[in-house]
């Protein structure tokens, strides 16, 4: 039953992205027959370093959804206080529902079930453009963007140029 | 051929900042497809990064591999190229040289069209209002046609080099009064003295005021200084403990100068910038001694506000008449007519302007201030042969500009009614005029020049011609008394005369001495020479309201402020 309900708003979702596409993002399947496989590309958002790259990341559902969130994961190189070495995103929606045990996120902070994969990726362009240094998953990221903005916006512009080149 | 095995589609492609649709053969490939949009945004196929479902797609590919069908959207990226990725760089890390580049473009135009009547501001178009228009007077609000004119002065230093050689504005300028006044009305530089004191103190100093606009009106000069800056910089170096001093200097005054003059758009910075760059322009190093054409020249006779919009005063000031225009050019002028025909449709335009915080403002220290407007008439070339004209007007302006203060009057600008009555009066006087010249004896066109329908005249003319038809009796004694003054003097309260001369030559003497002494008070409370708690009435009266009970405090403040309430207030509030 959750099985179906599940498929059925990812099948909804990829349908609307398709037809109607958010500014900012990309988003389809990676296997047309696995529903909970996605594979989006998000383009660098305008004014900010990461302006002109587009970084590729998938977007795993568990079955539960939407009782569970899914893990994002960028498969492109990115340098970003909240986006850990491995590609994992840090973002407090995508944290297991419930109240936080540190008590350092409120419950509505968290994940929701009415989170669609438009809101984690609006949710996800926003964290980009303006990264939170409170939690940092890439903790050397976080300090060079904290205490040498020059040098992280060199960082940055390596990832995209690099970003641009897997794509050609 | 393959367009009639497969169907076309129409794919939207869109970029963070546009869309286009796009039509292709379904079964095309991506390089294909990639050459259409190439042509639709303009780009270089190497550029373009199409991104569909989470893919990138391939040149290889085809649009049926990634089930891009008919309706759907790709998404476009258009790479820079490495060189155009530099130069943004360049343009976000230097946003000093992107004014540079603007002024020189702009200063390029300029030197083309030194001839105000082509410049952007649309001076030559026709009808005095129109034009204002353009400037966008006719927008809701006067603060928007403020920056408007900023943004063209700043990519216009000679424009704004020619406005500094106006003699009206070399007078405003030299006024440390006006000067302060528009400072501080200016929301950019208060928040500059409010962070800096030491800047604001500057500002106080009229003498370094008036050394700063020469500086800005001579290119040269500028120049000059620059370099004997440098020299005594060096000098200071070599003296022991002065590299520190020099430090200190640069920490506390230069760089929020800077940073003001760059982060706020300052107009000044695009002059310096301009002259650091030694851009190709050929009005530069050289000195501009030509005096603006004359906006008030009977030939044109529409358009004037615009190079000195920045200080309305001059605007108001403008009661000029032109020397050699006559009588029949006032009535007849085209500009004139088009004028008024404009006021009463566009009244709107009217309210704004006088609703406008500068123009208020100006016009309040206008009338408190009458020495000022005194000068500001004094130095119109137009005025310098013609002491008795000059005199005239000096008279009539104290009240004109308290009828231009009154929220009554104000209202009857507005009012498209009185507007036209007004219009009515100054068709039937020109038809008088045209038919009957004997009826104004008093006048010869050559000597006693009338005339110069000015867009500001006419402003003032109306309202005081609308004033006379509001307490008729007073003005029209007062032009009944002597013909000649009556139909000499330049305000439109004279153009009421002859209709209403007749009904009451001598019926209100006591209104006329009345009239007389209300003027003599006026131009009495803004002598120079009053004791401050006179010629600051006004203003202690406004401080007593805002609860500043020590009058002898306040005296001093608006003493040491030449005036100006807002910086008497900031002083006192630092002494508590």
């Amino acid at each position: 039953m959750a099985y179906e309900q599940s498929a059925l708003l990812l099948r909804k979702q990829l349908a609307d992205l398709n037809k109607n596409p958010v500014e900012g993002f990309s988003a389809g399947l990676i296997d047309d027959e696995d529903l909970y496989k996605w594979e989006v590309v998000i383009i660098g958002p305008q004014d900010t370093p990461y302006e002109g790259g587009f970084f590729k990341a998938h977007l795993i559902f568990p079955k539960e959804y939407p009782h569970r969130p899914p893990k994002m994961v960028f498969k492109s190189e990115i340098w970003h206080p909240n986006i850990g070495p491995d590609g994992v995103v840090c973002i407090s929606i995508l944290h297991e529902p419930g109240d936080d045990k540190y008590g350092y996120e409120t419950a509505s902070e968290r994940w929701l079930p009415v989170h669609t994969v438009e809101t984690i990726l609006v949710s996800v362009i926003s964290m980009i453009s303006d990264p939170n240094d409170e939690s940092p998953a890439n903790v050397d990221a976080a300090k060079m963007w904290r205490e040498q903005p020059e040098d992280f916006k060199k960082r940055v512009a390596r990832c995209v140029r690099k970003s641009q080149d897997d794509f050609l | 051929m393959a367009d009639e095995e497969s169907p076309r589609i129409t794919v939207t492609v869109k970029t963070p900042k546009e869309k286009h649709d796009v039509e292709i053969n379904q079964a095309a490939g991506v390089r294909e497809f990639k050459e259409e949009v190439g042509k639709k945004f303009s780009a270089p196929i190497e550029q373009l990064c199409l991104i569909f479902a989470g893919k990138i797609l391939k040149d290889g590919d085809t649009l049926a591999q990634h089930g891009i069908k008919d309706g759907l959207t790709v998404h476009l990226v258009i790479k820079s190229s490495n060189r155009s990725q530099e130069q943004a760089a360049q343009r976000s890390t230097t946003p000093s040289s992107a004014p540079t580049t603007g002024s020189t473009t702009g200063g390029g135009a300029g030197t083309e069209t030194p001839n105000l009547s082509q410049t952007p501001f649309g001076l030559g178009g026709l009808g005095g209002l129109a034009g204002l228009g353009n400037l966008g007077m006719g927008s809701h609000n006067f603060m928007e046609m403020q920056q408007n004119m900023q943004r063209e002065m700043m990519a216009n230093p000679d424009l704004m080099r020619q406005m500094m050689e106006n003699p009206f504005v070399q007078q405003l300028m030299s006024n440390p009064d006006v000067m302060r006044q528009m400072i501080t009305s200016n929301p950019q530089m208060r928040e500059l003295m409010e962070r800096n004191p030491e800047i604001s103190h500057m500002l106080n100093n009229p003498e370094l005021m008036r050394q700063t606009m020469e500086l800005a009106r001579n290119p040269a000069m500028l120049q000059e200084l620059m370099r004997s800056q440098d020299r005594a910089m060096s000098n200071l170096e070599s003296i022991p403990g002065g590299f520190n001093a020099l430090q200190r200097m640069y920490r506390d005054v230069q760089e929020p100068m800077m940073d003001a003059a760059f982060g706020n758009q300052n107009p000044f910075a695009s002059l310096v910038g301009q002259n650091n760059s030694g851009a190709p322009n050929a009005l530069q190093g050289t000195e501009n001694n030509q005096p603006l054409p004359n906006p008030w020249a009977p030939a044109s006779t529409q358009s004037s506000s615009s190079p000195s919009s920045p200080s309305p005063a001059t605007t108001t000031s403008s009661t000029a008449p032109t020397s050699a225009a006559s009588m029949q050019d006032m009535f007849g002028s085209r500009g004139m007519q088009s004028l008024m025909q404009q006021m009463t449709q566009n009244p709107q335009l009217m309210e704004n302007m006088l609703q406008a915080p500068y123009m208020q403002s100006m016009l309040q220290s206008m009338s408190a201030n009458p020495e000022m407007a005194n000068q500001i008439i004094g130095s119109n070339p137009m005025f310098a042969g013609n002491p008795q004209l000059q005199q005239q007007v000096m008279q009539q302006l104290p009240t004109m500009m308290q009828q231009l203060q009154n929220p009554e009057m104000q209202a009857l600008m507005s009012n498209p009614q009185a507007l036209n009555a007004v219009m009515q009066i100054q068709q039937g006087l020109s038809t008088l005029q045209s038919t009957a010249p004997s009826l104004f004896p008093g006048v010869n066109p050559g000597s006693l020049p009338i005339g110069g329908s000015t867009p500001t005249t006419n402003t003032v003319a109306t309202t005081t011609a609308a004033s006379a038809s509001t307490d008729t009796t007073s003005s029209s004694t007062n032009s009944t008394t002597t013909t000649t003054t009556a139909t000499t003097s330049t305000t439109g309260g004279t153009t009421t005369t002859p209709s209403t001369a007749a009904p009451g030559p001598q019926q209100n003497p006591e209104q006329l001495s009345n009239l007389m002494a209300h003027m003599m008070q006026l131009m009495a409370g803004g002598n120079q020479n009053q004791p401050p708690e006179q010629r600051y009435a006004a203003q202690l009266d406004q401080l007593a309201t805002m609860g500043f009970v020590d009058r002898e405090a306040n005296i001093r403040a608006l003493q040491a402020t030449l005036g100006d309430v807002n910086a008497a207030i900031d002083r006192l509030l630092q002494q508590r």
